[in-house]
């Protein structure tokens, strides 16, 4: 009886070791996958790097930064774009700058929480916020008072584009036959979308705003469940993300009409998908308009402590193996820091919160904030 | 003969059975802790395998996958706590057989009803994976509205004696699940302006605190009741016991690879209405539901791990995940140069025929590792309170900040213990809460849709029911059950 009573304890407390270490892998876990990959890439960049950790190292010598570990915090959960994104690029950062990154996901609010988070922290640019386009709603949608104005951009990763896509056996062909079936029908041809403020509203209201359509609506859970929709025939078209589609595109179980960009897309496949700019030019005062991933400190960070972590993202992000990552993540590499970084993300802002207003989606005017319209 | 040599791949390559093997088990402790799970473990996974051959990296996620879904079912039995939401049926007549003395048997059964389960979703999955894909896409909002409605009906079967404190039970559930911002229009519902509650409730941090905290604050009341000394000597069910059950859980088993097919829909639901079926349809059972009775056990646990083959469906042939562990998988399948889509089956079939393969491994090792440890296990059961029940407290607050980093979960988990607390207290169903919460949003979303797609028009939305076939079997089935439920409550109240 007293045997199998320790043995039992021991079970227990075994079991409860495992909760708390399985605990500590969430964030172990992130820290070890640097050196795992670091380890495959090594080989192929330590040329690259080693001469410009010289180089930037002379060059912080009387800046002291970073004397400690750098947390960053990841705005959406693992396993999505923004994770995946963020995670690859981080054993890389490493390696340049010598430092552990320890990263955490804190999803939730559409990023709220991420930004609340890392905004209560110092502002002394050991809190990186690896973040998406979404706090750039915020303020018009009423989630949240702090958007990108708050931060300052370290840099843009990447950017993505929106396609127009219907079922296979769909009656529309073009980009026109559908815009043309939408004005003729106003509130008939139902619109899959995820909801105020999520890309595929966004489009749809671009849409409304150039042509007049007046779209049906309904609202699903996420980008996925728009495609599995427009595949069994529930709805009649939506406007989602090009990673999310990409795949059925191929396959020929949808149909793309368009992309919502001003370029074509390069991925194998999709090329030949009409550019929305070329089929109608009024669209050119939008784009390049799309969803991104950038990293992100606190405004009043020092600006010395800014300009190291610019220019070591800048020189990472320039690593063939990082473009390579990101196009196969289904994303279009920009590279933005400094004055560019900013632009892009005030026009992102200005774009879409006013389109997000006229639609009657937002809950706030852009001008209470002194978000300009765009020309 | 192709096909042949990529099924048994993972025969041939030892360091495939490893990880399978490692993954199973690993996975079965893994869904044993409430709070983590599955999801939690693949996504962790993915940047642990970042670098690895695509091969082993599949190998550990499936078996992980298949044990974790089984361990759910351990904790649910021994502690009145399910390591996984598809474990809260498991509940129900789990626990009263462990307060018996007869956990060695009631995990035995679980061990080999998911096997049975798991087996019957891998052969699914392998033979008639694209019809079944092709079935499931027909679903439309409408028809999850309608599943949801028959998982709805489960609160008059989940042993609550009073009818009336199972519907407040489960609309109190509802009601926690609409906390947060409104989908469709963007307005924040009872979240009086706090980020936190934007997201809502997460229903894990929910079940945590109704099954785990308010078991532990319940169980300390009364320090002096020694434990149940468990009977450990026969837990492997015998042929005769398996053949006895087999036609329930092969309709079980069915209806879990349906409902884990539907991208949308999951374990948790497939084993809440595989319970559900049971207790209307199995009538000579010895011990009535909700006292131990071992039917109440087959059904959840072979639907749940059916689930699993069924969740892998439309991954594997219409690149659209099943349930949120597939969701992970795809993006680790992208990480690693595959492509899965619709062409993933004709392009890959060497891939494809390596996770069936893969899957009905793991579920060989989860019918060998899940006869380990029992009797360690039944053992906790038998740990002095004052000893297991802070334990407990802990392990709670562990697993709800681990989801996502927050510490407002364990607040919350703290807020539901004592919630659940005072429901034991009173003699209210904790069961339909957590129905409640899990069916909340899948009942709320589907209504909106389904009459949004046809013009936001009532009647037009019946007759879109009755338009459809699957809707209108949908519709006649709850009917059925319902007329049934009166009866039998007509007749409860004559005797």
């Amino acid at each position: 009886m007293k045997k199998s009573n320790l043995i039992s304890l021991s079970l227990a407390a075994v079991l409860a070791a495992m909760t708390v270490t399985g605990c500590g892998g969430n964030g172990a876990a992130s820290t070890t996958a640097a050196p795992a990959s670091e380890a495959a890439t090594t080989a192929a960049s330590t040329e690259v790097s080693s001469s410009t950790a010289a180089e930037t190292k002379e060059q912080a010598s009387d800046l002291k930064f970073p004397e400690k570990d750098i947390q960053g915090t990841i705005m959406w959960a693992a396993g999505g774009a923004c994770d995946n994104v963020s995670r690859g690029i981080v054993p890389f950062l490493q390696e340049q700058m010598g430092t552990t990154f320890v990263m955490t996901n804190r999803a939730g609010a559409a990023g709220g929480i991420s930004m609340q988070y890392v905004h209560d922290q110092p502002a002394d640019g050991y809190n990186i916020l690896f973040g998406a386009e979404n706090p750039q709603v915020a303020k018009v949608m009423g989630t949240s008072e702090l958007d990108y104005s708050d931060f300052i951009p370290l840099d843009i990763f990447c950017t993505s584009a929106g396609v127009v896509v219907v079922n296979k056996d769909s009656k529309y062909n073009t980009i026109n036959d559908l815009i043309d079936d939408i004005l003729a029908n106003p509130n008939k041809v139902n619109a899959a979308t995820t909801g105020p403020g999520g890309l595929p509203q966004v489009l749809v209201s671009m849409m409304e705003s150039i042509h007049g359509t007046k779209a049906n609506t309904v609202v699903f859970d996420g980008e996925g469940p728009c495609i599995t929709a427009l595949m069994g025939g529930h709805v009649d078209y939506t406007a989602v993300t090009v990673s999310a589609c990409a795949e059925q595109i191929r396959a020929g179980e949808v149909k793309a009409l368009a992309v919502m960009y001003d370029a074509p897309l390069t991925a194998e496949g999709l090329t030949e998908i009409p550019v929305i700019t070329d089929v109608y030019p009024d669209y050119d005062k939008y784009m390049p308009w799309g969803p991104f991933y950038g990293a992100f400190v606190k405004a009043d960070t020092p600006q010395e402590v800014v300009d190291y972590l610019t220019e070591q993202f800048d020189v990472v992000m320039q690593k063939p193996e990082i473009d390579e990552m990101l196009k196969n993540l289904g994303t279009i590499p920009v590279n933005l820091t400094g004055a560019d970084a900013r632009e892009f993300v005030d026009k992102y802002r200005s774009t879409t919160s006013w389109l997000l207003y006229e639609a009657g989606a937002a809950q706030k005017s852009p001008e209470e904030f002194g978000i300009e319209k765009p020309e | 003969m192709e096909i042949l040599t990529n099924l048994l791949l993972p025969f041939t390559q030892p360091i495939l059975l490893f990880f399978l093997g490692i993954g199973t088990l690993a996975g079965i402790y893994i869904g044993a802790i409430p709070g983590l799970s599955v999801t939690m473990a693949v996504s962790l996974l993915i940047s642990f395998t970042f670098s690895w051959d695509m091969l082993p990296a599949i190998a550990l996620m499936i078996g992980i996958n298949v044990g974790g879904v089984y361990g759910g079912s351990r904790s649910a039995i021994l502690l009145n706590i399910p390591g996984a939401p598809a474990a809260v049926a498991t509940t129900f007549d789990g626990y009263p057989l462990a307060q018996k003395g007869e956990a060695g048997i009631a995990i035995g059964t679980t061990v080999v009803q998911s096997f049975v389960g798991g087996v019957v979703g891998t052969l699914f999955l392998g033979l008639f994976a694209p019809a079944v894909a092709k079935f499931a896409l027909m679903f439309a909002p409408r028809d999850y509205l309608l599943l949801a409605i028959m998982g709805l009906m489960l609160v008059g079967s989940l042993g609550c004696e009073s009818a009336a404190r199972g519907i407040f039970a489960a609309a109190i559930g509802v009601f926690i699940g609409m906390i947060g911002i409104d989908m469709v229009t963007g307005q924040q519902r009872f979240t009086f302006g706090n980020v936190y509650l934007m997201n809502g409730v997460s229903y894990i941090v929910a079940m945590i605190g109704l099954f785990g905290m308010s078991e532990a604050l319940y169980q300390m009341r009364d320090l002096s009741i020694y434990p149940v000394k468990q009977k450990v000597d026969k837990i492997v069910p015998g042929w005769k016991n398996v053949i006895r059950y087999l036609p329930l859980s092969l309709r079980t088993s069915l209806m879990g690879v349906i409902v884990g097919a539907l991208p949308g829909t999951g374990g948790d639901l497939a084993a809440l209405l595989a319970y559900d079926h049971a207790r209307r349809t199995v009538k000579n059972n010895e011990v009535p539901f909700g006292k131990g009775a071992i039917e109440g056990l087959v059904a959840p646990e072979s639907a749940n791990n059916a689930a699993i083959g069924g969740a892998y469906i439309p991954m594997l042939t219409l690149g659209i995940p099943g349930d949120a562990v597939t969701a992970i998988i795809i993006g680790a399948l992208y990480i690693h140069g595959l492509k899965p889509g619709p062409m993933f089956m004709t392009e890959r079939p060497d891939i494809f025929w390596l996770m069936v393969g893969g899957m009905f491994i793991a579920n060989i090792f989860l019918l060998i590792f899940g006869f380990t440890g029992i009797k360690m296990f039944a053992k906790i059961v038998e740990i002095p309170k004052q000893i297991l029940m802070p334990a407990i407290v802990i392990l709670s607050a562990v697993g709800a900040y681990s989801i996502n980093n927050n510490v407002m979960d364990i607040y919350w988990m703290l807020g539901f213990g004592i919630i659940g607390y005072l429901f034991k207290i009173f003699k209210m169903p904790l069961g339909p809460v957590v129905l409640g919460v899990i069916l909340s949003s899948l009942l709320e979303q589907n209504y909106r849709r389904a009459v949004s797609m046809v013009g936001n028009s009532i009647p037009a939305f019946i007759l879109d029911i009755l338009k459809h076939p699957i809707s209108l079997v949908l519709f006649a089935a709850i009917v059925v059950m319902i007329v049934g439920q009166i009866r039998s409550a007509q007749k409860a109240a004559k005797s």
